[in-house]
Formats: C-alpha cells, sequence, structure tokens
C-alpha cells in the first residue's frame, strides 16, 4: 500500500516533468468526456423534468376517437367516468394549437377554468376573466410582450381576439410552458368556435396509482369510442424519446472517443528517447518490472481522473450555467420557441458511472499494452546507455 | 572461503541459436570475499560489462549459477532479482545514469520508492547521505544545474541510500579529468575501509594501481585470463 | 433499446473486457507450451515478463466487471418505467428473463476473476511459480464466460420490448406465483430466518475453528459450507431481510436497496456478503492447491488474513440485514 502511495506521488512528478505532451492528451481527452457528458447530462436533466411534470399530471388522459383520429369529446362522459370506483377528479380540457403566422410560432393554447387552477411559477396573476391571458416565456419574448400589454390572435374564421396579458411563466418551467398561452375556457370556446358539450379531452385522477391499468380498462369498456392513454404510457414515450436522442448522440461521441483512444495508443506507444532512458534507469537501480508497471498505469489513471474531472465539471458549466449553446440545436424539438430554456441542474452517481465506462474503460485498455513494453525494458541498457 | 559473491561457471550468450549468437562470458570463476575490493581489466568488449549485470543481478547466466550471500540467484524469476539487487547492490554507471530534470534529493530518493520506508523515512535517509557528500545544501536544485564532481557524488549518494554491502561501478573514471578520478577513488576507498565490497570494471591504469584495489582479474574475449 | 446510454456503456465495457482477456488468453496459451522455469533462455525471459502483462488485464477486468454490475443494476432500474407494470429492476428483468442469466454470469465472473487475482498473486511470489499452467488453463474459461456476458446482455437489451406488459418484482415475488422467485418470496418467514441464521451460525464457527485449527478437512467443508451459504443469503434477502430493509410486507425486491432511497445499504450489504464468501472460499482452494513447500508457505503467511476478512466481512452482511429486524419498527411477525 505505502508503495503504491509513493509510486502514485512518483507518477505525479513524473507527469509534471513531461507537462506538453500529457497536457495536450488531456486536453483532448476532458473535451470528449465534455461532450458525452454534455449530451448525457442534457437529456438527463430534460428527462427528470418533463417527468416530474407528468407525474404531478392526470394518471389518466381520455380522448374520444372518430375514424381512428383524434375527435373532440362530449363533455358528458365525464359524468360516466366519475361513477367508476377509485376515481377522483374528472375534469373535460380544452386546449389547441395555434400559428402565428406574423413571428412564424406555434403556440400551445390551455383554457382554465377561473380560479381552479394554481400554476406554481407565475409571475403576475392568472387569468382573472375572459378579456386575460397568461404566456409563457417564449411567446411573450416572440411578441416582445409582457403583463399588463395586449395579445392579438386572429381565429381560424379570421376574427381577431384582443386580450390582456395578467402574468407569465417563469423561465424555470419553461420546458414545458414556453410555448403556452393561457385563456379561460370561456374564451378559449369561443375562439376556437368549439361548440357547447365538447372539450378537447378529458383527465381522469385515480387515487390509487395500482389501478390506473384497471380503471383505463373500465373505461374503455364504458365508453368504446374512446382512448384512455395511461400516464405510464405518456411516461415510457418520453423515456424512449430522450434515451433514443441521447443514445444517437452517444453513439456518434462514443465512436470519436475510441478514435481518441487510438490516438492515445499511438502517443503512448511512441515512448520518447528520454523516458525510455528514465525507465532504463530506475530498473538499473532495482525498481522491478511490477514497479514500473505500476508507475505507468499510475500515470495512466492520474490522467484519466484529471481529465474525468475536467470534462464533467466543463459539462456542468456547458448545460447548467450557460444553457448547452452548443447541443440544444440537436436536441431541441420542432418548436421555433424551444431555445430558452434552463435545464435544472441534476447530476447523479449513474450517469457518472457510464461516463466512466464509456471514457476511462477505453483509455485504460488501450494503455496497458504500451505501459507493459515500457516496463519490461531490460535493466542491463542502462548500464550500456543504450 | 565462502565468499559474498561466487561465481561458478557461468557462460552468457547473447541472441542464443540464431545466426547473430554471441558469446559474451565463457566458463567463468570468481569468487569476491566479503570487504574485498576487485578490479576486472580488459579492453571494451571483453565482457567486463555483461559479468558486472550478472553479479548484479541484472541479467541471468545462460548456464553456471550465481551466488550472492549463498543464494543462488542464477535461476531466480527476474520478479525477484530487484528486490535482491536493492538490497545488495549500489550501482555507479559510466554515464551516471542521473535524471537531470529532477532535483539532487529526488533523484537520491529513486532506488527508495519501491521500498518498504515511508515517504519521510526516505527523505531523512536522503539527507544524512547528502551530507556526507557535501551535497545537503544543493539539495533541491536540479540535477543539469550541478558540475561534473557534484553529478558524480549525486549518483554516488544514489548508489549508497540502500545502505548495500556491494559498490559496483562500471568504468566510473572514464569520463573523468585526473582531479575527479582521484577524488571518486578516495570515496571509494572510505567505503572499502568502512566494509563495503568494491567491484569495478575499468581499463583505466590508474583504477588499477590505485592503494585501494586487493585485486586485479584481466578478461579478454570472455574469458579470464589471470 | 440499444441506443440508451446505459446500455452502450455497458455494452462497449463488455467488449472492452472480452478483447482484453481473449488477449491474455492467447498470450497465457503460448506461455503453458514455452514455459520451462530451468532455463535461462531469452525465450523464458520474455514469457516471465509476459506474466505481468497477463496479471494487468486480469485485474483490470476485474475492476471493470465491478464496476459493470453495479452498471447493469442501476440501467435496469432506470429503464424500468419503459415496461407498462414494471416498478424497480425486477421489472425489467422479467421482461425479458435473460437478465437474470446476465446476473448469474456477472457473479460468476466476479468469483472468478477475483480468486485468479488472489491465487496470482501468491504464485508470483513463488520462486518457482508453482501455478504457472493452471492459472492460464482458466483463462479461456474467463473469455468464454465474458463472451457469455457480452452476447447474453446483448440478447437481453435487444430483446427488451417496451410494449410488453411485464410483471414487477410485487408480482414476480408474489406469493405463490408459480415462479421460483415466488417460490423464495413465498417461503415462510420464520423457517426461512432458522435456517439462515443456523447456516450463518454454523459458518462463523467453521471459520473460528479454521483460525485455531490447521485441518484441511476444516478448509474444505468452509469452502462447501460458504457455496451453499452465498445462495442461502439471497434467499433469505429476497424472502425476510428486504422486507425489513423496506419496512413492508410485500417489497421482496433485491435490488432496489442500493437505490438512494434506501440510504444505499445495499452497498455495504452486498460487499460484506460478497467479499465474505469469496475469502470463505479461498482457504479450501489453496489446500487443494498447495502440493509445493513454497506454496504452503506462502498460502499459511495469507490464511489467517483470509479467515479474519472471511469473518469480518460476513459479519457485516449479518449485522446488516439483521439490524433492522431486531430495531426496526416494523414487525413480521406482529399479531
Amino acid at each position: 500500500m505505502i508503495r503504491l502511495l509513493k509510486i502514485l506521488e512518483f507518477a505525479l512528478s513524473s507527469l509534471g516533468r513531461r507537462k506538453f505532451k500529457n497536457f495536450s492528451i488531456i486536453v483532448v481527452y476532458s473535451l470528449t468526456i465534455t461532450a458525452l457528458a454534455s449530451v448525457l447530462l442534457l437529456t438527463s436533466s430534460l428527462k427528470k423534468t418533463a417527468l416530474n411534470v407528468l407525474v404531478d399530471g392526470p394518471n389518466i388522459v381520455v380522448q374520444r376517437l372518430a375514424g381512428g383520429r383524434h375527435d373532440l369529446i362530449p363533455t358528458d362522459y365525464a359524468r360516466i367516468i366519475e361513477k367508476i370506483p377509485g376515481v377522483g377528479r374528472v375534469k373535460p380540457r380544452i386546449w389547441g394549437y395555434y400559428y402565428d403566422s406574423l413571428y412564424h410560432a406555434n403556440y400551445t393554447i390551455l383554457g382554465i377554468d377561473r380560479g381552479s387552477e394554481q400554476f406554481a411559477m407565475v409571475e403576475g396573476k392568472t387569468p382573472a376573466g375572459d378579456e386575460q391571458c397568461m404566456v409563457g416565456q417564449g411567446v411573450a419574448e416572440a411578441q416582445h410582450a409582457e403583463p399588463g400589454m395586449d395579445l392579438l390572435l386572429i381565429n381560424s374564421k379570421g376574427i381577431g381576439y384582443s386580450c390582456e396579458i395578467s402574468g407569465t411563466f417563469k423561465a424555470k418551467s419553461a420546458l414545458w410552458t414556453n410555448d403556452l398561452i393561457v385563456f379561460t375556457t370561456g374564451a378559449l370556446k369561443r375562439f376556437f368556435t368549439m361548440p357547447d358539450g365538447l372539450a378537447t379531452d378529458i383527465t381522469v385522477e385515480v387515487f390509487n396509482a395500482g389501478e390506473v391499468a384497471l380503471v383505463a380498462q373500465k373505461i374503455k369498456r364504458l365508453l368504446p369510442d374512446t382512448r384512455p392513454i395511461t400516464i405510464d404510457e405518456i411516461l415510457h414515450t418520453y423515456e424512449s424519446i430522450f434515451n433514443w436522442r441521447s443514445g444517437m448522440m452517444l453513439t456518434i461521441f462514443t465512436s470519436s472517443l475510441l478514435a481518441f483512444s487510438i490516438l492515445a495508443w499511438d502517443k503512448a506507444t511512441g515512448i520518447s528517447r528520454e523516458e525510455k532512458r528514465e525507465i532504463g534507469i530506475l530498473k538499473a537501480i532495482g525498481w522491478d518490472t511490477g514497479d514500473v508497471l505500476t508507475l505507468k498505469l499510475c500515470e495512466g489513471a492520474v490522467i484519466s481522473v484529471t481529465a474525468f474531472l475536467i470534462g464533467i465539471s466543463l459539462a456542468y458549466i456547458h448545460v447548467f450555467l450557460l444553457n448547452a449553446p452548443l447541443l440544444v440545436p440537436v436536441l431541441k424539438g420542432w418548436s421555433v420557441l424551444f431555445p430558452r430554456f434552463h435545464p435544472v441542474p441534476y447530476i447523479d452517481g449513474y450517469q457518472i458511472i457510464i461516463l466512466g465506462f464509456l471514457t476511462i474503460v477505453p483509455y485504460m485498455a488501450s494503455t496497458v499494452l504500451p505501459s507493459w513494453k515500457a516496463a519490461i525494458t531490460d535493466p542491463e541498457n542502462a548500464m550500456r546507455g543504450v | 572461503m565462502a565468499g559474498i559473491i561466487q561465481v561458478e561457471r557461468i557462460s552468457k550468450y547473447y541472441n542464443r541459436n540464431q545466426p547473430d549468437e554471441v558469446r559474451a562470458l565463457s566458463d567463468i570463476h570468481l569468487t569476491i570475499a566479503a570487504g574485498e575490493a576487485l578490479v576486472v581489466n580488459g579492453a571494451s568488449g571483453c565482457g567486463k560489462t555483461t559479468l558486472l549485470g550478472l553479479v548484479g543481478c541484472m541479467s541471468r547466466p545462460t548456464s553456471g549459477s550465481v551466488l550472492v550471500d549463498g543464494r543462488d540467484v542464477s535461476r531466480l524469476p527476474e520478479r525477484f532479482l530487484g528486490d535482491i539487487r536493492r538490497r545488495t547492490f549500489g550501482f555507479i554507471f559510466q554515464q551516471l545514469n542521473l535524471i537531470k530534470s529532477i532535483s539532487v534529493l529526488e533523484n537520491t530518493l529513486l532506488p527508495l520508492y519501491p521500498g518498504k520506508l515511508s515517504m519521510k523515512e526516505m527523505k531523512i535517509r536522503a539527507e544524512e547521505i547528502l551530507a556526507r557528500f557535501d551535497l545537503n545544501t544543493r539539495a533541491g536544485e536540479k540535477v543539469s544545474r550541478l558540475s561534473g564532481g557534484e553529478q558524480q557524488r549525486v549518483a554516488i549518494a544514489r548508489a549508497l541510500i540502500h545502505q548495500p554491502q556491494v559498490i559496483i561501478a562500471d568504468e566510473p573514471t572514464a569520463h573523468l579529468d585526473s582531479v575527479l578520478a582521484a577524488e571518486l577513488l578516495d570515496i571509494l576507498s572510505g567505503l572499502n575501509r568502512e566494509g563495503k565490497t568494491v567491484l569495478i570494471a575499468t581499463h583505466d591504469p590508474f583504477v588499477s594501481n590505485h592503494s585501494l584495489i586487493d585485486r586485479v582479474i584481466r578478461m579478454r574475449d570472455g574469458r579470464i585470463i589471470d | 433499446m440499444i441506443l440508451h446510454p446505459g446500455i452502450l456503456a455497458l455494452l462497449l465495457g463488455a467488449l472492452v473486457s472480452l478483447v482484453l482477456v481473449f488477449f491474455a488468453a492467447l498470450v497465457g496459451v503460448k506461455i503453458m507450451l514455452h514455459w520451462d522455469p530451468s532455463s535461462s533462455s531469452a525465450e523464458q525471459l520474455r514469457l516471465e515478463r509476459t506474466t505481468y502483462l497477463i496479471s494487468t488485464i486480469v485485474g483490470l477486468v476485474l475492476c471493470f466487471s465491478i464496476f459493470s454490475g453495479l452498471l447493469f443494476l442501476y440501467t435496469i432500474d432506470d429503464i424500468h418505467s419503459l415496461f407498462i407494470g414494471a416498478m424497480c429492476a425486477t421489472g425489467t428483468l422479467n421482461a425479458n428473463p435473460i437478465g437474470w442469466n446476465v446476473l448469474l454470469i456477472k457473479g460468476i465472473i466476479f468469483f472468478l476473476a477475483s480468486l485468479w487475482v488472489i491465487f496470482n498473486a501468491i504464485d508470483q511470489s513463488c520462486e518457482d511459480t508453482p501455478l504457472v499452467r493452471k492459472k492460464y488453463a482458466v483463462l479461456p474459461i474467463l473469455t468464454l464466460l465474458l463472451a457469455a456476458d457480452l452476447v447474453l446482455q446483448f440478447r437481453f437489451f435487444t430483446g427488451l420490448h417496451p410494449e410488453r406488459i411485464t410483471s414487477c418484482c410485487g408480482s414476480l415475488f408474489a406469493t405463490g406465483s408459480g415462479t421460483v422467485a415466488g417460490e423464495l418470496a413465498g417461503l415462510p418467514p420464520a423457517t426461512t430466518m432458522i435456517v439462515f441464521y443456523a447456516a450463518a451460525f454454523i459458518w462463523l464457527c467453521t471459520v473460528l475453528l479454521c483460525l485455531g485449527n490447521r485441518s484441511g478437512r476444516l478448509r474444505l467443508l468452509l469452502f462447501l459450507e460458504s457455496l451453499l451459504l452465498l445462495p442461502l443469503s439471497l434467499v433469505a434477502v429476497i424472502s425476510f431481510i428486504s422486507l425489513y430493509v423496506y419496512q413492508m410486507p410485500s417489497h421482496h425486491c433485491p435490488f432496489d436497496m442500493i437505490q438512494k432511497n434506501y440510504s444505499f445499504i445495499g452497498y455495504p450489504l452486498y460487499i460484506g456478503l460478497f467479499v465474505g464468501i469469496l475469502f470463505g472460499l479461498v482457504p479450501g482452494i489453496g489446500r487443494v492447491l498447495r502440493r509445493t513447500t513454497s506454496l504452503k508457505r506462502e498460502i499459511e503467511k495469507r490464511e489467517r488474513k483470509w479467515l479474519l476478512s472471511a469473518f469480518v466481512f460476513f459479519s457485516l452482511f449479518l449485522v446488516l440485514s439483521s439490524w433492522h429486524i431486531l430495531f426496526g419498527k416494523f414487525q413480521l411477525f406482529s399479531h
């Protein structure tokens, strides 16, 4: 143990002596790790945020199908669903999309009942009447609007609606509220010219999480023209998308990492004359092959750990302090309004161990052979001054 | 009398059974007593360095055996030789073999890293030995900034830090002027008086004729001629 | 499915380990064929130096395998929400039962590689390197295991279909579900408890007896007991220890306890179990292998340490797993 610590100390000083060579390896190595870690941190932060929002949401969303397509659902259905045992609050929702031809942006418009909804992350007030609305950060910026100003939207009949912006969502929730406009249900119905007694879909709360699937089956049986979507299904759709995206990126970066490993291997095999001479000296004065091998592996480990820490720190800064400017174009969705968001800092052991596997494992594996080759230098060489 | 080192009928081939086979040593017998000062004399290429390497456990003979303190080391796996080399031998090389880019102290410490001493004990020992060779004031200095004489003393200090019984020096005076050569031999005499065995390979008559030397062995073409 | 970052990392790690050990095994075959300790030829010296390469590779692969086991558990836990009905890692394993084989293979690799590293160190400290051929004969087996690990993991992950409705530990370990795991969970806790604690007691006594006695039979007995105690302990974890750790009467999942919710109690618990059992196996194997005087000396020098480690680590496992039973609020046998 004490031998290992001493050799580690020697490895540190020996790395310090070959600053330039090791510095360049560490730079390339840590940049690769930064790239990999950024993808991982960003996607898992997005995933985490998304899941948090969804977990707080309704357990089941019931849609009506007509001709296999999503259709407006009669609000009467809510009363039928309410009677199923174990079901809590059942609420018809009205929401839809709006294309703003002036700013070339898609908005999501949601109707709320006056005073019934509580939004946690709001600046200003929730709409108090039909003439008021609330917008997300992205919408506010696109329209250069702020609370107190008016928002003008034109519906499918060509009629313009103007309403006062009573509040905006805080940037923190931007992943979900960025493109959102909130009206009162009545106002939205008029805007969409939706007939009475119909809604976009119905949300269902189930008291016992274990009964969600059962309730969904019952709804399907009672109302055969509906499609109940459980939260689990939504969750795993999101999971798949995020995993797929980060996986794609990781594949690309991992191949670049392998290329880097080959580079590192190449560099490490070509041990400089000076280094070779030093190893010869060490062996001549009593170090044996195992000692030199330990030294070389320690050097590799020190380089790995240093690059790993630098890489993760840079990725953390890149993703959580700078909002991932280099990745967002690739990972963002379809909306033009997506860019401005602030990923919630989130890092855990799982991500670190994944990163370690993707980076340190190939690097250490690629240094085994060159380290060993260096370590078996014949001690007699030093005597002959070879 | 059993010596500290007994060399029995050793031969050493390089590239055995290949077209470029070299027979570096053949059929060497040699016994070195504890406390003896011995010179191996001969022209370059006669096998002196190979013999020193075998005695100093740097390599193994092709045949025959080498006994160090009565233990046959000629068949030991390489991984045991490092330890024996550290405990028994201190080496002074022709090119000194110092690492120029690190300090005097660090160079002196080098042989101790694989051992069991703690970093603190190592430093205490190094300071003692550097003081002995008037190097304590230069301990933090890089070796490349030292004079030739000082570098030589660093090399000796490093060879002694393990408190070895045997000092092995290969052509130690080859690159030295007469003043430095004399200084080196004075140091070696001092060590010999303390009871250390000294084994020197050289073709320098100044060394062979020095009062320190008890015995001179002559070699030619891998054999001892007298 | 394959594009999940954790899965990519696992497959990459498995591939790298396999390539390394395959290479080591090839070199090992060369050593077995040409090893001649009486020769001082340059060839023999080259072979001696090659042994360092192999030792390093196996050591590295052992490290990788430990982390890959962890990563595997984390990954199946992370993706469980993709499977309808799955509520923890067990659910993912049930979505494609090959996963259980992956775990088994990983366990075997851990024990084999650890034993290899331990006995390699002993062999290297003997001047005559008596185990050299046996050691390198094991490498092809290790290669096969690592290949199986890679292939099974690949088949496991490609065979996972997120649409499939799976059972989670709740139903897998539900009593009377007809599966082996269900049978295990359905074992009457009181009986399992008695059998487990009796076995653990006998095992600890055997360790203590070995400490005071040089008998070879005792060590072989300890070896066999260890082989039995490992599965028995795992059964105990599923059957009742997990219930106390989670303080829930029907949560039998052996994996949840490595999560943050249970303050990572699973780590010291499983480390205690696996390391304890590992050192329970070593003295018996040592007894069979010690044919030469040099081996005998080296093994005797270390045996005390092994037995003490076995005792200490398994006691750690016992203490951690019994803590909640003795001091926790949860009572399985309340009336």
